[in-house]
């Protein structure tokens, strides 16, 4: 965790993606980049697009402009990219009728690299019998089905729709340490939506906040940390040469989160904020500028 | 961190069992087609007791020497009551078997479909290393070869008994709608061309209760087309007569007819409030050996028709993924 992915290969390419339903736009000029190896969190409302992003990375959705590269390959065109890529659809969808034992063999017959002994250690590990119907299942033992059917297909990259959001906390600290365990052991990218912000504090090394439809943060998450400072101070002291993200009054003085650019004015109290108090500041304040330091600096504005 | 790449799996012999797609889609539809096959083949039972069950009323009223247009005896009444009771009952086993294509259509295509983007398992399915295409492919090629086979003895049985076997005695007559669309081979041809409609609607919809009303009515709606272009199938024959029907040919099926008055082809309508006890009759009508022409062009139409809705919903499909 928290390696310095810079200079690999990006596992996932945007250039201005865009994706429009009907008159809805729910993605535009999207530009990111997420290097091979990467734990990254994608982060945003509801409705911001998060979704839609995974759904065209994952090749069940072409983008209406722009281009989208996974591994270098367009999902959903390239049929070579099917097998080395999986995706947890947000409501977990699975065959009520079918056995935990059923659905494992559907991913056996469907994938040609699928890892039987990941799958059935993924299931053990949820005390799931092999012969109960899905159906029977609760919400948090159908997404641990849905993983081991991801997981089992031993993709390079792994594309999770809000994975842990009806697991119970042991189940969702388990879960997670074998996905994490996966990824590390076998590099494989991670990309995964959550809207529990402090789930992902500890374990993505890179970041992807969308809003509205646009990337407003990309990069990795070290950097963007790095880049941001959490100042605390009385009313009145200076602000003007830093990009700021957030400025609120806090009882009787004000806490501000700005994109530092140069030296911080006396008086004030200086901190690298966490990651829940940077998202959460740039989520409360839609009219702060992108910061994005993976995509084109042509296109957007470089952070740090 | 490594990377670990993974060799493809050997393929293993499996026999005859089912792998890959081909696995699922006999998984998901096992049940529905014992059922179908089950029920189809009592159909089948039931027709082939009633069609011996008529050769031995038929011995019977032979060995009475029953004469069809006398029956003075009470035993050729009973016969030939008999008789009628069975050509009734094959009638209805006929019409029956015409609901087949719209149940086949509703169940196996677009029932399944639209539950399947309902529910949102097309992400899941589709996130497998398959393409929508191949998945949509053998979703239809597997259930409509067995539908085929089934459709295709059911109705070779419907045939035979009504029009191959001897003696006839009017068990099916070609006219009859029912008797016209439940033989082979347009039978097979309208159950492929409604599975193919289902799966259409079924990709439309995504709804599995409005996509069965909707494939329900439409199959009516297809069959009652049909039967209104039937006629218009073939040139039909005219032939203006006496004034009883005298002269037309065995087993005709008269599409249309009338009288003639003042040398105009005119309905029966025309009657009333005037004397048509001396009219000429007049009528239009195909003669029994077209029977078998018109069964093929009606096939042909309904293959085309199959093509069509099959193409659509590849079309359909890829706007899915677009």
């Amino acid at each position: 965790m928290g390696d310095n992915v810079a200079g690999r290969e990006p596992a996932l390419t945007g250039r201005a993606v865009a994706k429009s339903f009907r008159r809805r736009q729910a993605l535009r000029g999207c530009d990111f980049e997420i290097p091979v190896g990467a734990v990254c969190g994608l982060v945003g409302p509801n409705g911001s697009g998060k979704s839609t992003l995974l759904s065209l990375a994952a090749g069940l959705r072409q983008p209406s402009q722009g281009e989208l590269r996974v591994l270098g390959l367009r999902p959903g065109l390239d049929e070579e990219l099917r097998s080395r890529i999986a995706f947890v659809a947000q409501d977990k969808p699975l065959y009520a009728r079918l056995t935990v034992a059923d659905t494992l063999r559907l991913g056996r017959e469907l994938n040609p690299r699928w890892d039987d002994a990941l799958a059935d250690e993924i299931v053990r590990q949820g005390q799931l019998p092999p012969t109960s119907r899905i159906g029977q299942l609760s919400g948090g033992q159908r997404s641990r089905v849905a993983l081991a059917l991801a997981l089992g297909k031993r993709p390079e990259v792994l594309l999770l729709d809000e994975p842990m959001a009806d697991l119970d906390p042991l189940a969702r600290h388990q879960l997670m340490g074998t996905l994490m365990g996966q990824a590390a052991e076998h590099g494989t990218t991670v990309v995964i939506s959550s809207h529990i912000l402090s789930e992902l504090e500890g374990v993505i090394d890179h970041l992807l906040l969308i809003e509205g439809g646009r990337v407003r943060l990309s990069g990795e998450v070290e950097q963007i940390l790095d880049a941001h400072r959490l100042l605390h101070g009385a009313e009145g002291l200076p602000l003007d040469a830093h990009g700021i993200v957030e400025d609120r009054r806090t009882g009787r003085g004000r806490t501000a989160l700005v994109r530092a650019d140069g030296p911080i004015a006396e008086g004030w109290q200086v901190e690298t904020p966490s990651l829940e108090e940077l998202l959460l500041a740039y989520l409360r304040s839609p009219q702060a500028d992108p910061a994005n330091s993976t995509a084109h600096a042509s296109r957007s504005e470089v952070a740090a | 961190m490594t990377t670990a790449t993974l060799a493809p799996r050997p393929a293993t012999r499996g026999g005859l069992r089912p792998r890959g797609l081909g696995w699922l889609i006999w998984r998901q539809n096992r049940i529905t087609l014992a059922v179908l096959t089950v029920g189809c083949a009592a159909l089948i039972a039931y027709l082939l007791h009633e069609r011996s069950a008529l050769d031995t009323v038929v011995a019977r009223m032979n060995a009475l020497h029953c004469d069809p247009d006398n029956l003075s005896s009470t035993a050729c009444a009973q016969a030939d009551s008999a008789r009628y009771g069975i050509a009734e009952s094959w009638h209805q086993a006929v019409s029956a078997t015409l609901l087949l294509p719209g149940i086949f259509g509703a169940v196996l295509a677009a029932q399944p479909l639209a539950t399947d983007f309902e529910r949102r398992r097309h992400l899941m399915l589709w996130s497998q290393s398959v393409s929508p295409r191949s998945w949509f492919t053998y979703r239809m090629a597997l259930p409509g070869a067995a539908l085929l086979v089934l459709s295709t003895v059911l109705s070779v049985v419907v045939r035979w008994g009504g029009f191959w076997s001897h003696p006839g005695f009017g068990l099916s007559s070609w006219e009859s709608p029912e008797d016209f669309f439940a033989v082979v081979p347009v039978f097979p041809a309208l159950v492929l061309a409604t599975f193919a409609l289902g799966a259409l609607v079924g990709l439309l919809l995504h709804r599995p209760i409005p996509a069965l009303g909707v494939t329900v009515v439409l199959y009516v709606a297809l069959v009652w087309a049909l039967d209104k272009l039937r006629p218009h199938l073939m040139p039909t024959f005219s032939m203006v007569g006496g004034t009883n029907a005298t002269g037309m040919p065995g087993n005709a099926w008269v599409v249309d007819d009338g009288i003639v008055l003042n040398g105009r082809w005119v309905g029966y309508g025309q009657c009333p409030g005037r004397d048509c006890s001396n009219a000429q009759w007049w009528m239009r009508y195909h003669t029994v050996a077209q029977f078998s022409p018109m069964l093929w062009i009606m096939t042909g139409i309904l293959a085309v028709l199959t093509v069509l809705l099959v193409l659509a919903s590849y079309r359909r499909l890829r706007a899915l993924t677009r």
